[in-house]
């Protein structure tokens, strides 16, 4: 068989690592959402300026893919990428739609290489779980390609340029951490996370019920711990912004988003997730608190499938395509070592997502045709006017096929998992109760 | 195996590591290190910059520029209303108001190499047009001018202070038609005429696509902002009027219109307030572009460590490094 073979690095798993690299180069090499590349790019020349993260506009996130895109800074710096990119004049007419500066394939290409060691390292703790409970090294390398070459995962990497696997790698390895009872460890990882992006915050309710479930007896120390670990986190990753008085600029992700909007499709965004977010929380602590309450054996395979329904939840409020990869390697775990009804809506989100991330795919492809000319100028405008037509356009379609395709496969596996915990939704939902008559 | 046994806690340490390294070149990483110096040898300028990590470089020689000025002032008063429309903010980010853009102003011209820029509440710039005006420039981007430098006459302070040979950059509404006085806005019909001689400002939301005409600064300066709301029509200012287009244009105004005035000068800047905006901004305030600065060559290339070269003479050498990515800027005068 493709992955039957006791070494990790076998036949199979090198094929598995060189698709996913080579899927990445070209990928990253002919597309890029510049909107938030060039972001990035500005970022870092903030940084080596000398204003650090926050001092000058441009940084909205947390602090912690700042430190990751310093880092980045200093690599480029010293691989001889001089160019990073420039503004593009032919595109200029797209502003203020979209922007027309481009950062250059090169520079996008140690980007995705750069945001590649992510979901790298995500894969691995995927493989790591799959064998630690199954101890069936086929089904963890099957995990690890799951992840490694899924097509979104490749795409929001090589195409969106964005850092969401970050995100899930922190959200994993506190799973993991705890469960090998490395607590600090586990809250620093889970405060990294929340300082990245936020979303794996959702996450508290379970990583704190497990630890009360797996050790009634001493959970108050193991928790005593994990919280030392996040503080120390918290304070270590905060303190640059602490002492140059911008601490609250680093907090602009939650406190823009709740502030001033214009427009009726923002003020309902704004007002649906205000909605939605509480009732989100309100299903995280009750999937906690159904946590403590199940009667399990094996606590930390049980928790594996909670924290997998603790992911699942935070998508019932639609959401962009990147953030789908919080959920995917909680996912992909239980459809291999749970209930292989989950591939299926797993494949379609795989899919939906992708298309979903692609729909800006004319302004993506405008790298290429800047830099290289790879698409003549007349033909590229051509495209654009088709995606970008006044009323009903391409752009619109595609991306509600997208968008409408996610979240239908989100519901998909909702659907399953209720099946799986033995929740017959059909019936609940009458469905076919005519026939039932019959 | 004992790597695998491991795996979570040494990716964790990894990570932990890689972020840490982050934050440490995030916090240390300063406008020290880079550097230009020039030297002049005849009609030739010698110039050696340095760059500790590798980047793209461009020098421009120019003529007719405004030299770097001693102190660069930037009003804003609270206590006094501006006329600014809201800006439009992207998800996550905090709001451009008028004093989030002041306070930015002032770290993106530090990155330009202007360390002396200082914010002026309203009784200050009183204070600072009651004096000669050469050698300083002004940026007001509040929409409106304050009543105690404008009461919307021809003697007024302001217009006193440009023709002493002061630097006004406007930005934000229409030149002259705002008083602030504390709480209350005062329009002054017909204002800009006071300014640039003529009802010259566009007032409808509009962008440019392509470049003013015979420009070459868009490109050398690496503008961003194309939006020419609030710019100036060049056509309708009077027959005598000395005045400069750059930037982006929507085939009427552009992005920056610089008229002398006096022995001054205004520079209107068009487009509502935005983070391109601000980086156009303080780019042509630090190299000094002025109604008649005119380029006399422009040598690019690629420095990491230190490079040398040379350049024709002018009466001012800009350095810019990093590209459209600027990281570090300085303008020398070629004396």
């Amino acid at each position: 068989m493709f992955f039957d073979d006791k070494r990790f690095l076998c036949k199979g798993m090198i094929i598995i690592l060189a698709i996913g690299i080579i899927a990445r180069v070209v990928v990253g090499l002919l597309m890029e959402y510049n909107n938030d590349v060039s972001a990035w790019a500005q970022i870092m020349a903030n940084i080596e300026g000398g204003n650090a993260l926050y001092n000058v506009a441009g940084y909205y996130y947390p602090p912690v893919w700042g430190y990751l895109l310093g880092l980045f800074t200093e690599i480029t710096g010293h691989i001889g990428l001089d160019e990073w990119g420039n503004m593009v004049t032919e595109f200029v007419f797209m502003i203020p739609r979209n922007d027309a500066d481009y950062t250059t394939p090169t520079f996008n290409l140690v980007l995705t290489m750069f945001l590649m060691i992510s979901d790298l390292l995500v894969a691995l703790i995927i493989y790591w779980l799959i064998l630690r409970f199954t101890d069936d090294k086929v089904k963890a390398k099957i995990g690890f390609a799951f992840y490694f070459v899924g097509l979104h995962v490749i795409f929001i990497c090589a195409a969106g340029g964005m850092f969401d696997s970050y995100s899930a790698l922190f959200a994993i390895l506190a799973v993991a951490l705890l469960m090998t009872r490395k607590d600090v460890l586990a809250g620093m990882m889970f405060a990294m996370g929340v300082l990245l992006k936020l979303f794996p915050a959702m996450f508290i309710f379970i990583l704190v019920a497990y630890l009360f479930k797996k050790d009634r007896e001493c959970w108050k120390i193991r928790f005593v711990k994990a919280v030392a670990g996040a503080v120390i986190m918290i304070v270590v990753v905060m303190l640059p912004q602490i002492l140059d008085g911008t601490f609250m600029d680093s907090l602009s992700f939650i406190t823009a988003r709740a502030g001033d909007v214009d427009g009726v499709a923002a003020l309902l965004l704004k007002y649906s997730s205000m909605l939605i977010y509480p009732i989100i929380l309100i299903l995280e602590a009750f999937i906690a608190y159904h946590f403590v309450k199940t009667d399990t054996e094996d606590v930390d395979r049980t928790f594996l499938w909670y924290v997998f329904l603790s992911s699942v939840v935070i998508f019932i409020y639609p959401s962009t395509p990147q953030y789908i990869l919080l959920m995917t390697p909680f996912l992909i775990i239980v459809a291999l070592m749970y209930d292989r009804r989950f591939v299926k809506p797993l494949l379609l989100l795989t899919v939906a997502s992708t298309i979903f991330l692609t729909s800006s795919i004319v302004v993506q492809l405008g790298g290429i045709t800047a830099f290289w000319g790879a698409i003549p100028f007349d033909i590229w405008h051509s495209m654009y006017d088709i995606f970008y037509a006044e009323g009903l356009n391409a752009f619109m379609v595609w991306s509600a096929i997208g968008g409408v395709l996610q979240y239908i496969s989100i519901i998909w596996v909702i659907y399953v998992a209720l099946e799986a915990m033995g929740i017959n939704v059909k019936r609940k939902l009458h469905i076919g109760a005519s026939k039932t008559c019959e | 195996m004992k790597f695998f046994d491991h795996l979570p806690v040494i990716v964790a340490v990894l990570i932990l590591a890689i972020v840490l390294v982050g934050e440490v070149i995030v916090s240390t990483d300063s406008h020290d290190d880079f550097s230009s110096s020039i030297s002049v040898d005849g009609d030739r300028v010698d110039f050696e910059l340095g760059s500790r990590n590798n980047h793209v470089y461009e020098v421009l020689s120019l003529r007719n520029t405004l030299e770097t000025p001693e102190n660069v002032f930037i009003y804003y008063d609270k206590g006094h209303i501006s006329a600014v429309d809201k800006a439009d903010v992207s998800t996550g980010a905090r709001a451009l108001d008028e004093n989030y853009y002041v306070q930015q102003l002032v770290h993106t011209l530090e990155v330009r190499g202007i360390n002396t820029a200082k914010i002026v509440n309203a009784e200050a710039l009183k204070e600072l047009m009651s004096s000669d005006g050469k050698g300083k420039s002004v940026v007001m981007l509040s929409g409106s001018i304050p009543s105690t430098v404008y009461d919307g006459e021809e003697d007024s302070l302001i217009l006193k202070w440009i023709e002493s040979g002061g630097r006004l950059y406007w930005l934000g509404n229409v030149l002259g038609k705002y008083i602030s006085s504390g709480d209350s806005l005062i329009t002054k019909e017909n204002g800009t005429t006071l300014f640039l001689g003529a009802e010259c400002i566009q007032t409808d939301q509009v962008w440019g696509t392509s470049t003013s005409e015979g420009d070459v600064f868009w490109d050398l300066l690496y503008f961003q902002n194309n939006e020419t709301t609030y710019g100036v029509d060049p056509s309708k200012l009077p027959d005598s009027a000395e005045y400069k287009c750059i930037g982006y244009s929507d085939g009427t105004c552009s992005t920056f219109t610089f008229v002398t005035h006096g022995s001054g000068m205004i520079c209107v800047v068009g487009g509502e307030y935005s983070n391109n905006q601000r980086m156009d901004l303080a780019h042509v305030i630090a190299a000094g572009i002025g109604p008649t600065t005119v380029l006399v060559e422009d040598v690019k290339g690629s420095v990491s460590g230190s490079v040398k070269g040379t350049i024709a003479r002018g009466d001012s050498v800009y350095v810019i490094i990093g590209g459209l990515y600027t990281v570090y800027c300085e303008n020398h005068e070629v004396i």
